[in-house]
């Protein structure tokens, strides 16, 4: 299970204007509008309370969740293509503006310039590109052709029978699909992508993802081939383990190498590789098929079609291997272990200066060819402090914290290694309280 | 068939004392000697009880195994060349320029290998140390006896398995047992036939401690689980390990063992549906990964992906040295031959994002570092490979692979073209045509490595014709 899980989620979002209206949601089911003045590291939260007159010293573990609204939008925000994780799992994107045998220094628009001591780094991910949207919603019933007994209400389709509804999403090389899927009673739904398009009645090239009562299977349609349903994988996971009757799916599809990432509520469940003949499927549209009885009903909000940069995340998923040396991959893939010595901004174009112990000199890479740098492990033991928060930036990554500080326009989020760092506060997104057992 | 009675014996076989089996087109066998091959390709083939050899044209033969698939010598290799023709040549690696490799191997004189004609060239071929290799002898092996429930299921006074070839063959459900040494991350090869479907559970890393074990009380159901296989006492027979069950398109991975009441317990790991079917009889070679440190299984089946699975630290049972099979079916038959362990580097990503056209790429043995750019030639042990950024010199003990170029890497038999494969245990293969043999050797006209006299006692098997062919299942020797 992901780390993020043992988390209390607390959303952030900002008014215009600089005015902060925090909602505070307790556990104990009530709600306050104020402001949201600091996290402690106390387990305190400050809150500013218009009908109190002092402000209100709330225990986080008290609190469920607060919102603020949104003042820019997340795409709105510079993209940077370098990312750098921490061994904590933080990430923080910003641009690389050095690398020596002490300290990465990223510089980000909203976190200003911070310096990463190597002890702490456990890679960086260069040349990202970014991950456009190309789809969100659903939005409405006529973008859905073909459609037999769905039905958009607000944000969800619906289905009311058995039935599919097909789009044309133009679907990109290599993408991410995810949605929230609600059923009742029995499910017995698919989702195809990859997928050509309506053809009443007839086989078509496609992927799809089958949820039924007993199991779910991730598999291959292919006409004319000798076996036309290719069970491509199996998903160890019963629709009873989720007795909400909801769970979002995610599918990372990279066609150039035929694999397929099946994640179910923010969990990996397998990684699943298309062995049929021929190449992958080349259809750009997504459908959704309700079967099982027209009493069934299933639900599907929250859908989001992401061009995926599936080298560079590949590359930053491998094996660490050998963790006493840095390892660095190119663009093409080629791997080198040794030790980053820095990054040479003196050139014409910034260059990865790294031994290596088959090469007499230094190797220089050129940085713009420069996929993945993954540190060397330092063995000794870490005196940091114990984080209480995690707080979510958006694009910009993700910090633990030991407290934040949230000032008109800006946050100081007290980072277990990096020390105080001053942040855009428009740019939190979510502030996630430790639980209590963690 | 047409035979001719020969007035005329090449002397081939006088060193051959195991029998050899000839199989023709039609299904048709034939036990005997392979006496020699003609100048003309034809088969001259001695029986005791037949006066005079007989000759048979190659195009009536699907293969001949020779010395009952147990030949003299092993072509065990420290190298391997794979061809672009799909042949692959175990051998000691020499000098590579930028034109040839030269090669010393043990199924022929020493030769100089078109780097034209050559895809791959692997130094470390199984990528870590050699543990074990066979079956060549019944040691390190036994026979368990069969349990109560299987043994009322048999109806055969044959042996319940029974070692012919280099390969064991089941005739029950028995257990096989080998004693491999297992360690904590290996990989295993081996190839595994099979006759009325695949139907097979293999047991990896299990140490067979089942001592002062409790028996499974009736009311204990819950800790066993229900569906995988039975009988539901393997902890019982097998101790703590892992279990692999392989049907026709699916496996599954089970943990077995005991809990703190040292009760047995069993419990899923993962159930794949692989992307390969296998036929109602056939073979392939099995490849598992573990690393039971990091919780890791990978299968690969005919180089393919079969499955993995991943766990979290402490997921896998103690490490046990065993690894034994059996079959889950009254009726169905398995063969197990072509064991190979190692040890394995633990990696499994290697270079699956390194593809590079019209360059050479290089992987090395600890399963992360590989390279691209142009492979300049190999002396005093060294590669040395010319990269964007540098020239690298790569000691030959640190790598794995070198792939050359992109190119089709195997090209396939045209159908209809009449080819001779001679193939070595435990691994090695070359093709070409055929045309005679004299004393202890072939005369073979390789299509990548022209004329070339084969070892005899290196050569398990000659097939003719196109490849995929049905594989043999020869018990009868």
């Amino acid at each position: 299970m992901k780390r993020l899980l043992t988390y209390t989620a607390l959303t952030l979002s900002s008014l215009s204007g600089g005015i902060w209206a925090d909602e505070v949601q307790l556990r104990s089911g009530g709600q306050l509008s104020g402001e949201i003045v600091k996290l402690s590291d106390d387990g305190g939260l400050d809150f500013s309370y218009d009908y109190a007159l002092e402000p209100l010293v709330i225990k986080t573990s008290a609190v469920s969740s607060f919102t603020l609204t949104p003042q820019q939008t997340h795409q709105e925000l510079a993209f940077y293509p370098t990312l750098a994780t921490l061994k904590s799992g933080d990430q923080l994107s910003g641009e690389l503006t050095g690398l020596n045998a002490e300290m990465v220094t990223l510089r980000n628009e909203s976190v200003g310039e911070v310096k990463l001591p190597r002890a702490v780094m456990h890679s960086l991910s260069l040349n990202r590109k970014e991950e456009k949207m190309i789809y969100s919603g659903p939005r409405s019933n006529d973008e859905w052709v073909g459609n037999e007994n769905w039905v958009y209400s607000d944000g969800v389709l619906i289905s009311e029978g058995n039935g599919s509804a097909f789009q044309d999403i133009d679907l990109s090389r290599n993408f991410i699909v995810k949605f929230r899927y609600q059923w009742e009673d029995s499910p017995n739904f698919q989702v195809f992508f990859c997928d050509p398009g309506p053809d009443h009645g007839r086989q078509r090239d496609r992927y799809f993802f089958h949820v039924t009562r007993i199991g779910m299977d991730l598999k291959r349609e292919s006409p004319g081939q000798r076996n036309t349903w290719n069970t491509l994988g199996t998903v160890l996971r019963r629709t009873s383990q989720f007795p909400e009757k909801s769970i979002d799916l995610e599918f990372r599809v990279n066609r150039e190498e035929r694999l397929i990432n099946v994640l179910i509520n923010g969990v990996e469940e397998g990684r699943f590789t298309d062995r049929s003949a021929g190449s992958a499927p080349s259809g750009g549209g997504i459908s959704f098929d309700a079967d099982g009885g027209g009493r069934n009903t299933n639900r599907i909000s929250q859908l989001e079609v992401i061009e995926w940069d599936s080298v560079s995340a590949g590359h930053r998923a491998e094996k660490r291997g050998d963790a006493t040396t840095d390892s660095v991959i190119d663009t093409f893939g080629a791997r080198y272990s040794g030790v980053a010595q820095e990054v040479d901004f003196g050139g014409a174009k910034p260059e990865v200066v790294f031994s290596s112990p088959h090469s007499n000199s230094p190797i220089r890479i050129p940085l713009e060819r420069t996929s993945t740098l993954f540190f060397a492990e330092d063995s000794s033991e870490s005196s940091a402090p114990e984080p209480t928060y995690l707080v979510l930036l958006g694009r910009y990554g993700k910090l633990l914290a030991t407290g934040v500080n949230l000032l008109e326009t800006k946050a100081i989020v007290s980072h277990p290694s990096l020390g105080d760092l001053e942040i855009d506060r428009s740019i939190i997104t979510e502030i996630a309280v430790k639980g209590r057992d963690q | 068939m047409s035979a001719k009675v020969l007035g005329f014996s090449l002397g081939l076989a006088t060193a051959v004392a195991a029998q050899d089996l000839l199989r023709f087109e039609n299904g048709d066998t034939l036990h005997g000697q392979l006496e020699a091959i003609s100048p003309s390709g034809s088969v001259i083939w001695q029986r005791s009880d037949i006066g005079e050899p007989i000759e048979f044209s190659q195009a009536e033969l699907k293969e001949i195994v020779l010395s009952a698939g147990r030949p003299e010598l092993t072509s065990e290799s420290p190298a391997m060349v794979r061809l672009r023709n799909g042949d692959t040549l175990p051998c000691r690696l020499g000098e590579m320029d930028d034109e040839t490799l030269k090669v010393e191997t043990p199924v022929t004189s020493s030769l100089s290998v078109a780097l034209s004609n050559i895809a791959q060239v692997q130094p470390q071929p199984f990528g870590g140390r050699m543990i074990y290799q066979g079956p060549y002898s019944e040691d390190r092996w036994s026979i368990l006896p069969l349990e109560k429930e299987q043994a009322e299921k048999v109806e055969t006074d044959e042996p319940l398995w029974a070692l012919i070839g280099g390969a064991w063959y089941s005739n029950s459900m028995a257990t096989l047992k080998g004693d491999l040494d297992l360690p904590d991350r290996f990989r295993l090869q081996f190839k595994l036939g099979w006759r009325n479907r695949l139907q097979v559970s293999l047991l990896l890393s299990t140490d067979y401690k089942t001592e002062a074990r409790k028996e499974v009380p009736a009311d204990a159901a819950q800790n066993i689980l229900k569906d995988t296989t039975r009988p539901s006492d393997l902890p019982l027979r097998f101790g703590s390990g892992l279990q692999c069950n392989l049907f026709g398109a699916s496996a599954d991975l089970i943990k077995i063992g005991f809990d703190d009441q040292s009760a047995p317990i069993m419990k899923r790991l993962s159930r794949s549906n692989l992307s390969m079917h296998f036929a109602d009889s056939g073979e392939s070679t099995f490849d598992f990964r573990i690393d039971r440190a990091r919780s890791s299984v990978l299968l690969f089946v005919d180089g393919e992906f079969g499955f993995e699975w991943s766990g979290e630290a402490g997921d896998l049972p103690a490490t046990g040295p065993f690894f034994s099979l059996f079959s889950l079916s009254a009726h169905s038959r398995v063969r197990l031959s072509d064991v190979i362990l190692t040890d394995w580097h633990g990696n499994p990503d290697g270079a699956r994002s390194l593809a590079l056209p019209d360059r050479d790429t290089v992987l090395m043995t600890n399963g992360t570092d590989r390279f691209a750019g142009s492979v300049l030639g190999i002396t005093d042990g060294s590669l040395t490979l010319n990269t964007p950024y540098a020239t690298l010199d790569l000691p030959l003990a640190e790598v794995a692979e070198i792939n050359l170029g992109q190119g089709d890497l195997l090209r396939k038999q045209a159908p209809g073209e009449r080819r001779a494969q001679l193939h070595f245990r435990p691994y090695g293969r070359v093709t070409g045509e055929l045309s005679g043999s004299s004393s202890g050797s072939f005369s073979l006209n390789s299509d990548a490595l022209g004329e070339l006299d084969i070892s005899r006692a290196h050569v398990a098997v000659i097939k003719f014709g196109e490849e995929n062919q049905f594989p043999t299942w020869e018990d009868n020797f």
